[in-house]
C-alpha cells in the first residue's frame, strides 16, 4: 500500500524517543544541539522525497566529524538499534524512511576537501551538496559530472547511495563512474577505505558494491570523488514533436546513428505545458512532446553533432527545432527541465514517479505501452526521462485521499515495471529501490541472484544495522541445492568435460573445458565439495598476476565462445567468457563500426579474461575503465550458483553492483561466464599525434582518446568529426599520421603495473629504471613496464615510492623471477578483512584461485 | 483541525508541499545548520502535524516556527508553488493566539513602530547615543543594531503630509509610503525616490493619514493589527495611480495586501510598485538617462522581498548600471543577510552568523559600496562591515549620479 506525501499520511503515530542514557551519551559526543528527540522534531523525519513514510526514529543525531559518526555508530551498534544514514532527504525510493532507530544525517559532514586541479579530484565529505561542489570547483574549469535533477539540494553521499544519474549521464555515466574511493565506517565502527587515487588499486573492488548500497552496507564518511573538464563548448537543442512516440523514434535513431550527445531528455505534452507555467521556460506548448539535447566538446564537433541532430529530429517531423542563444536561455531550458516533477503538483496533490530503464531502440514500444496503462487504469500520467539513456520516469498524479485512485496507482505501477523487466530493462535507473520497489526486485531477479546479493550484505553487516528493510527482500526465495556429497565422484562428473591443457596452463589434475555456464556451475560444486583449487583459464594473458595457484581443476573458458546477442542500434554486447578480444572487436568494428573499448593489443586474451582481471585498454583515458562499461555479468560462483547481475542497459540502479565487483576480481569469485558491454561508435576520423610533452598535450586538447608515452616516444590518440581531429591536432602541432598507431604491448618476461594518482604519471615515469620498456598512459596514471632481467633493479624503492603516493607496483607476469621475498601486490589494502568476507560469500570453500588476491586472499 | 484564528494555514495551501526538498538548499538556516526541522519542508510537515491535531501549537512547535527568517527565498525556489509566507504568517498567528507570552516583539511590530511620536522619541534618543557613543551600554543585540542605522540628524523635515510636482509633463499622481523608520532614519533615500519620481513625471503625494505597511506585524504573528494597518493604508492610498515603496520588505508587503484587506487590497496590490521597478523601467524606456560607466564596482545586494517575493533581480542592477556603475554580483543563491525585520532581536547567533557570511561575500567582491534596497539589509550590512564600506539604496546612488552630472540632469529629462 502506497504512503503518501501530504496531510492523509502524517496520522502515523510517533513512537517513544530513544532511552535516555542513549541521549545523554549522543549528547556528550555531538553536542546537545546535535541531537533531537523531541516527538514534533523526530516525526519531521519520517520520510524523504519518495512517497512512503515511516515510523519516526528514535532521536536523531547530526555528526560533523568522522570522530563523531564513528561514535554514534558504536552507541547505536552496542544497544541493536539500526541506523539509517540520511543527507538532505531528496531521494525518491523511500531509502531514507527509517522505521525507528537512530538517524545520522550528514549535513555536517559537509567539508570539501583541497582540490588538485592537475588530478582532477576532490575528497569531499557525504553532506556536501552536489551543486556546491561543482560551483567549487568551476574556477579551474571542472565539474562534478552528476547531475540529478535535485542536483541543487541533494548531497553527494545521497548520489553515492542510490549511484544517481542526471541528464548528463548519457555521456558521462552514473555516479559509480565518478567515484574512485569511499571511505566507511562498518558496524563495528571501524574507518575502511575502499578504493584509492590511483587506477584499479589491487583486490576486490568493494568501492562498486558500496556506490548504489542505499546506506546498507556501512556509513559513508568520505568520497573521493574524480571531477570532469568542463566542455569548451556547449548546445542546446529544443525540438518539439507531434508526439511522444516520434521522439522516442528520433532518440533511438540518434543513438543508433552513433550521435552521442551529453544529454537527451524527454517531456511530453501534459508535462511541457505545466513546466511552462512555473518556469517560463519557452517550450512549444503545442507540441506532443519536447526533446531536450546537449551537445559538448570540440567546437567543430559541436557544430557538426547539432547540426545531425537537427537533422535526425527534422526526419522525425521535429518542429520547431532551436538552438539555445546564449547561456541564459540555456539555464531556461534546463530550469524547466528540473522542476519537472514537483511542478506535477498543479495536476494533483500526489505523484508516483517511475524510474525504468529500457533498451533505448524498445523506447517507442514501451512509451505506447506505458501510456496504455494509464489509460487502463483510468489515471493521470505523463512520461518524460533522460531518454538517451532509456530512463523513462512515467509519473502518476493522483490523489491520496482518494482510496479507489491510490490502488489504481498501485497496480498500474505494477505493470510499469513488469513492462520494463519484459523489455529487458530494470526498476531502477537511479533512484534506487529503497523501500520504494523493494517488493519488485523478484521480478528482476532470480532467488539465487537475490541471495547473492544477501550474501555480500551479510559479509559487510550481518545484523543488519544499516538501513534494514531496504533494497533487498526480507527473503530472496533462494533454496540451496543439494550439496554433493560423493567425492569419489567428482572424476566421473568432470569426465565429460576434459580437456587437453592450453599452452602456458600449469598441469592440474583435471583440465576442463564447459560448453555452458550450467557445466561451468557443475564442475564448481564438484570442486567446492571436494575442496579441489580451481584455476579459471582464458587466454592465459593475465595469468601472471598475483600470486601464483597450484590448481586442481583448470577451467578453460575455450568453448564458452557465443556472441549471445549484439545490439548494434543499441550500442549493448553480450558476449560468454571465451569470446577473443581481437575475434570481438573485428566483427564489431567490421560490420558495424562499433569498438567495446576493449584493451588495443591483446594478443589472445579472452573478454572474461580481461574483464576479470580488470584489464583496461589505453583509450580508458576517454571512455573510462572497462569496468565501468561491464553492465552485466553472470557469474559462476566458487560454490557453483550461476549469479546474474547488472542488465542489458547503459544506466542502473538496481541492488548491488557485482558485475562491477566481479571485474578485477582476478577468478577469485568464481567463473565469469558472460558479460554484457557497453559499445562506443567508431569515430568519423581518428589520428595519432607524436608530441614531446604528453602532459602539456593533455592540457592542449579537450578530451583525447589516450596519450600514451612508449619508451620515451609520445603519443596522443584524436577521435572524433575530421573536423575536430584536425584541429586538435594541429594545435597539438606534432608529426601526425591518420588511424590509431597504438604501441606495442609489453611483453618482456617479468612485467609490472605502476599505478598512481593520474598526475604523478611523468614522476612515475621518470623513475622507470633506464633498462625497461614501457608505456605510460598519460591522464590515467598506469605504467606497464617489462624487464628482460631484474638483476640490480631497486624494485622495493620503485614500490615503496609508488606507495608513498598512494599508488602501487603489481607484478603482471615472471613473479618466479622475483623471488619469494617480493611481493606481487605490495602492502596488502586496508579493506583485507571486508574482502575475505566477501569472497567468501561467493566462494565459502575457498577453491577459487586462493592466495591469488593481495594478502594471501 | 487544530486551529484558532482564521489566519491559520489552510489544508489546500499546506498541500500544495510534494516534499521534493528543492527549497532546501535555499533556506537560510538549513543551511546554516543542515536541519530539517530549520528547513522550509520541515517547517511545512510541522504545520501540517499541528493542523491535523497530532502536536499542540506549543513550545517546540513555536521554536520550529520562530528560526524561520521568512526570507520567502524557499518560495521563489519552489516547483510546487507552495505560499510559504502567506503560511508562515498564519502559523505565527496560531502561535500568538495559543501563547500570550512574547509579546514584546508583537507590541513593537504591531504598535509601536506604527506609532510616530514614539519613533520620533527612538530616533532623538538613537541619535543622542551616536553622539555621546555610549552605545557599548546597550545590549549586545540592540547594540549591534545601532551600528547599523545611518548617522541620524538632530532636526530633520519629514516628507509625511507633503506634495512635489513633477519636474516635467505630469504622466501620473504617485502616492509614496512614507514607512515606519524609513523617514526619520532613511531621509535620504525618500528624497532620492522622490526626487526621481519627479523626474519621470509623477506628482508625488506623501499621505499624512498613512501608517506603517504592517509587514513586520504580519511577519511577528500580529495579524489583526497587520490587518489594522492595512485597512488605514487603503484608505490612505485609494486615489493614486501608483503607489511606492523605496523598502523592498514594504513594497512586497503592500503587493500582499489582497489577503490583508480583502478586494480593496487587492486594487491597492496592484498598483504597487517598488521604486527599482519604476525606476528602472523609465530607464528602460529611455525616460531616465543612463550616464558613462565610470567603472567603479558596487556589490548589488538583493534584499529577500525584493528577489525572492517580488522576483525582481534585474532593476537594481539595471539603476547601478545607468548610474555609472559596475555591478557585481556576490551571492548566486541570494540568500538572506540575516537582517529579516525582528529576526535579529530573537535569534541573534543565527543573525550574525548570516551577515558576516554576507559582509564575507561583499569583502570578496572587491567593492566598496554595497547597494541595497531595504532598510534592514543596509542595517544589518552596516554593522558587519567596517567603517570603509558605504551602503546606500541603489536609487540613492542613482539620484546622486545624476545630481553630479554638469549639465543641468533635469534638461535630459
Amino acid at each position: 500500500m502506497i504512503g503518501v506525501a501530504g496531510s492523509a499520511q502524517i496520522g502515523r503515530r510517533v513512537g517513544p524517543s530513544a532511552p535516555s542514557d542513549l541521549i545523554g551519551e549522543l549528547e556528550e559526543i555531538l553536542g546537545r544541539e546535535n541531537v533531537r528527540h523531541d516527538p514534533l522534531q523526530r516525526r519531521l523525519f519520517v520520510k524523504d522525497a519518495g512517497m512512503r513514510s515511516g515510523s519516526a526514529p528514535e532521536v536523531v543525531t547530526f555528526p560533523a566529524t568522522r570522530e563523531e559518526a564513528v561514535a554514534v555508530v558504536a552507541a547505536a551498534h552496542r544497544r541493536g538499534l539500526p541506523l539509517i544514514t540520511r543527507g538532505t532527504g531528496t531521494g525518491l525510493a523511500g531509502g531514507a524512511v527509517p522505521d525507528g532507530g537512530v538517524i545520522v544525517v550528514t549535513t555536517r559532514l559537509n567539508r570539501i576537501g583541497e582540490i588538485d586541479p592537475d588530478a582532477g579530484t576532490v575528497w569531499v565529505e557525504p553532506g556536501v551538496l552536489n551543486l556546491d561542489l561543482s560551483r567549487r570547483t568551476s574556477r579551474w574549469g571542472l565539474h562534478f559530472a552528476p547531475d540529478p535533477a535535485s542536483q541543487a539540494a541533494c548531497t553527494i553521499g545521497g548520489n553515492v547511495a542510490v549511484n544517481a544519474g542526471g541528464p548528463h549521464g548519457l555521456a558521462e555515466g552514473s555516479t559509480a563512474d565518478h567515484v574512485l574511493a569511499v571511505e566507511m565506517i562498518d558496524r563495528g565502527g571501524t574507518v575502511t577505505l575502499l578504493g584509492g587515487a590511483a587506477p584499479d588499486p589491487a583486490g576486490l573492488d568493494l568501492r562498486a558494491v558500496i556506490v548504489g548500497s542505499e546506506g546498507t552496507l556501512g556509513l559513508i564518511t568520505r568520497i573521493l570523488v574524480r571531477l570532469t573538464r568542463d566542455p569548451p563548448t556547449v548546445r542546446t537543442l529544443l525540438m518539439g514533436f507531434a508526439g511522444v512516440d516520434a521522439a522516442a523514434a528520433a532518440v533511438s535513431e540518434m543513438i543508433a546513428s552513433g550521435l552521442i550527445p551529453a544529454a537527451l531528455e524527454l517531456m511530453d505534452r501534459r508535462l511541457v505545458e505545466i513546466v511552462e507555467r512555473f518556469a517560463g521556460a519557452g517550450y512549444p506548448t503545442d507540441a506532443g512532446a519536447v526533446l531536450l539535447a546537449e551537445v559538448t566538446g570540440h567546437r567543430a564537433t559541436v557544430e557538426a553533432q547539432a547540426a545531425m541532430v537537427a537533422d535526425v529530429a527534422r526526419g522525425h517531423g521535429a518542429s520547431p527545432v532551436r538552438i539555445a542563444a546564449d547561456e541564459k536561455e540555456r539555464d531556461l531550458l534546463w530550469k524547466g527541465r528540473r522542476s519537472a516533477l514537483a511542478a506535477l503538483v498543479q495536476i494533483a496533490p500526489n505523484y508516483y514517479i517511475h524510474d525504468i530503464v529500457v533498451p533505448r531502440n524498445r523506447l517507442p514500444g514501451v512509451v505506447s505501452e506505458l501510456y496504455q496503462i494509464a489509460d487502463r487504469h483510468r489515471l493521470e500520467m505523463v512520461v518524460f526521462g533522460h531518454a538517451g539513456d532509456g530512463n523513462l520516469h512515467p509519473t502518476f498524479a493522483f490523489d491520496s485521499s482518494d482510496p479507489a485512485q491510490v490502488r489504481r496507482v498501485e497496480a498500474a505501477g505494477a505493470e510499469i515495471v513488469g513492462v520494463s523487466v519484459d523489455n529487458s530493462g530494470v526498476l531502477s535507473g537511479e533512484h534506487g529501490i529503497g523501500i520504494e520497489k523493494r517488493r519488485f526486485m523478484p521480478l528482476f531477479f532470480d532467488p539465487v541472484d537475490l541471495d547473492a546479493q544477501q550474501r555480500v550484505r551479510d559479509a559487510f553487516d550481518p545484523d543488519h544495522l544499516f538501513n534494514p528493510d531496504k533494497v533487498l527482500p526480507a527473503e530472496s526465495g533462494y533454496v540451496s541445492p543439494e550439496p554433493i556429497s560423493l567425492v569419489p565422484e567428482v572424476r566421473s562428473l568432470l569426465a565429460p568435460f576434459t580437456t587437453d591443457p592450453p599452452e602456458g596452463a600449469p598441469a592440474g589434475e583435471f583440465v576442463v573445458a564447459p560448453r555452458s555456464l550450467e557445466d561451468v556451475a557443475t564442475i564448481l560444486r564438484a570442486a567446492t565439495a571436494a575442496g579441489l583449487v580451481v584455476l579459471p583459464w582464458g587466454g592465459g594473458s593475465h595469468q601472471g598476476y598475483g600470486g601464483g595457484v597450484a590448481p586442481d581443476i583448470v577451467v578453460v573458458t575455450r568453448l564458452l565462445d557465443r556472441v549471445v546477442e549484439w545490439r548494434p542500434e543499441d550500442l549493448v554486447v553480450v558476449v560468454e567468457a571465451g569470446v577473443r578480444i581481437v575475434d570481438l572487436e573485428d566483427r564489431l568494428l567490421g560490420e558495424r563500426g562499433q569498438t567495446a573499448v576493449l584493451p588495443e593489443r591483446p594478443g589472445v586474451a579472452t573478454v572474461g579474461g580481461c574483464v576479470a582481471a580488470g584489464a583496461s585498454g589505453w583509450r580508458r583515458l576517454r571512455f573510462g575503465p572497462t569496468r565501468n562499461r561491464v553492465i552485466e555479468a553472470t557469474l559462476c560462483t566458487g560454490d557453483g550458483r550461476v549469479v546474474r547481475n547488472g542488465a542489458r542497459v547503459v544506466k542502473n540502479a538496481t541492488g548491488y553492483d557485482l558485475a562491477r565487483l566481479a571485474a578485477g576480481s582476478l577468478g577469485s569469485l568464481g567463473v565469469i561466464g558472460r558479460v554484457a558491454l557497453r559499445l562506443w561508435p567508431r569515430p568519423e576520423a581518428a589520428a595519432t599525434v607524436v608530441v614531446a610533452d604528453p602532459e602539456a598535450a593533455l592540457q592542449t586538447v579537450h578530451r583525447p582518446w589516450a596519450v600514451v608515452e612508449s619508451d620515451g616516444e609520445a603519443r596522443v590518440f584524436l577521435g572524433g568529426t575530421r573536423a575536430e581531429v584536425e584541429a586538435q591536432a594541429e594545435a597539438l602541432g606534432g608529426d601526425t599520421s591518420e588511424g590509431h598507431r597504438w604501441p606495442e604491448a609489453v611483453t618482456n618476461r617479468v612485467r609490472f603495473l605502476l599505478r598512481v594518482p593520474p598526475a604523478d604519471t611523468r614522476r612515475a615515469v621518470e623513475r622507470v629504471p633506464a633498462s625497461a620498456t614501457y608505456r605510460a598512459a598519460f591522464g590515467v596514471g598506469e605504467i606497464a613496464i617489462g624487464f628482460d632481467a631484474v638483476e640490480g633493479i631497486d624494485l622495493d624503492g620503485l614500490r615503496a615510492w609508488a606507495e608513498g603516493r598512494d599508488g602501487e607496483l603489481v607484478v603482471t607476469a615472471g613473479a618466479d623471477a622475483l623471488g619469494r621475498h617480493f611481493d606481487p601486490w605490495g602492502a596488502p589494502p586496508p579493506s583485507l578483512g571486508l574482502q575475505r568476507r566477501v569472497k567468501a560469500a561467493f566462494d565459502p570453500a575457498g577453491v577459487m584461485v586462493p592466495g591469488r588476491l593481495p594478502g594471501g586472499l | 483541525m487544530n486551529w484558532a484564528t482564521p489566519w491559520a494555514p489552510t489544508s489546500v495551501e499546506l498541500s500544495r508541499c510534494v516534499e521534493c526538498g528543492l527549497c532546501l538548499p535555499h533556506c537560510p538556516t538549513f543551511r546554516l545548520t543542515g536541519d530539517e526541522t530549520a528547513s522550509p519542508r520541515g517547517r511545512l510537515n510541522a504545520m501540517k502535524a499541528a493542523a491535523d491535531g497530532l502536536f499542540p501549537v506549543d513550545g517546540v512547535f513555536a521554536e520550529i516556527m520562530s528560526m524561520c527568517l521568512q526570507c520567502r527565498a524557499c518560495e521563489a525556489a519552489c516547483p510546487s508553488m507552495v505560499p510559504f509566507g502567506r503560511v508562515m504568517e498564519g502559523a505565527r498567528a496560531e502561535i500568538v493566539a495559543a501563547d500570550p507570552k512574547g509579546r514584546f516583539r508583537r507590541l513593537v511590530a504591531g504598535r509601536w513602530l506604527a506609532w510616530r511620536p514614539l519613533v520620533r522619541a527612538g530616533t532623538l534618543g538613537a541619535a543622542l547615543l551616536q553622539r555621546v557613543g555610549a552605545q557599548h551600554w546597550l545590549p549586545g543585540r540592540l547594540r549591534r543594531g545601532m551600528a547599523g542605522i545611518r548617522r541620524l540628524p538632530w532636526r530633520r523635515a519629514s516628507t509625511i503630509g507633503r506634495t512635489y510636482e513633477p519636474t516635467g509633463d505630469e504622466i501620473g499622481v504617485a502616492g509614496l509610503l512614507a514607512g515606519c523608520v524609513m523617514d526619520p532614519w532613511f531621509a535620504a533615500v525618500h528624497e532620492a525616490s522622490i526626487d526621481l519620481l519627479r523626474r519621470c513625471g509623477y506628482r508625488v503625494v506623501v499621505p499624512g493619514n498613512q501608517t506603517c505597511c504592517g509587514a513586520l506585524a504580519a511577519h511577528e504573528g500580529a495579524a489583526d493589527d497587520a490587518r489594522r494597518l492595512a485597512a488605514r493604508n487603503v484608505d490612505a492610498f485609494a486615489d493614486f495611480d501608483v503607489v511606492v515603496a523605496d523598502a523592498a520588505g514594504c513594497s512586497a508587503h503592500l503587493k500582499g495586501y489582497a489577503h490583508w484587506a480583502g478586494e480593496d487590497g487587492a486594487r491597492l496590490a496592484a498598483r504597487s510598485r517598488d521604486i527599482t521597478e519604476i525606476v528602472a523601467a523609465a530607464i528602460d524606456d529611455g525616460h531616465l538617462p543612463r550616464l558613462d560607466p565610470t567603472g567603479v564596482p558596487v556589490a548589488v545586494q538583493d534584499p529577500c522581498h525584493l528577489r525572492h517575493v517580488q522576483r525582481l533581480h534585474h532593476p537594481p542592477r539595471l539603476i547601478l548600471e545607468a548610474a555609472g556603475y559596475r555591478p557585481v554580483e556576490i551571492d548566486p543563491d541570494g540568500l538572506c543577510c540575516g537582517a529579516a525585520g525582528l529576526y535579529s532581536l530573537l535569534h541573534p547567533e543565527t543573525a550574525h552568523e548570516l551577515g558576516i557570511r554576507k559582509a564575507h561575500q561583499v569583502g570578496e567582491s572587491g567593492a566598496l559600496i554595497v547597494a541595497s534596497a531595504n532598510p534592514g539589509c543596509e542595517m544589518q550590512l552596516r554593522a558587519h562591515l567596517g567603517p570603509e564600506f558605504r551602503i546606500a539604496h541603489p536609487v540613492e546612488l542613482y539620484a546622486e549620479a545624476l545630481a553630479a552630472m554638469p549639465s543641468s540632469p533635469k534638461e535630459d529629462v
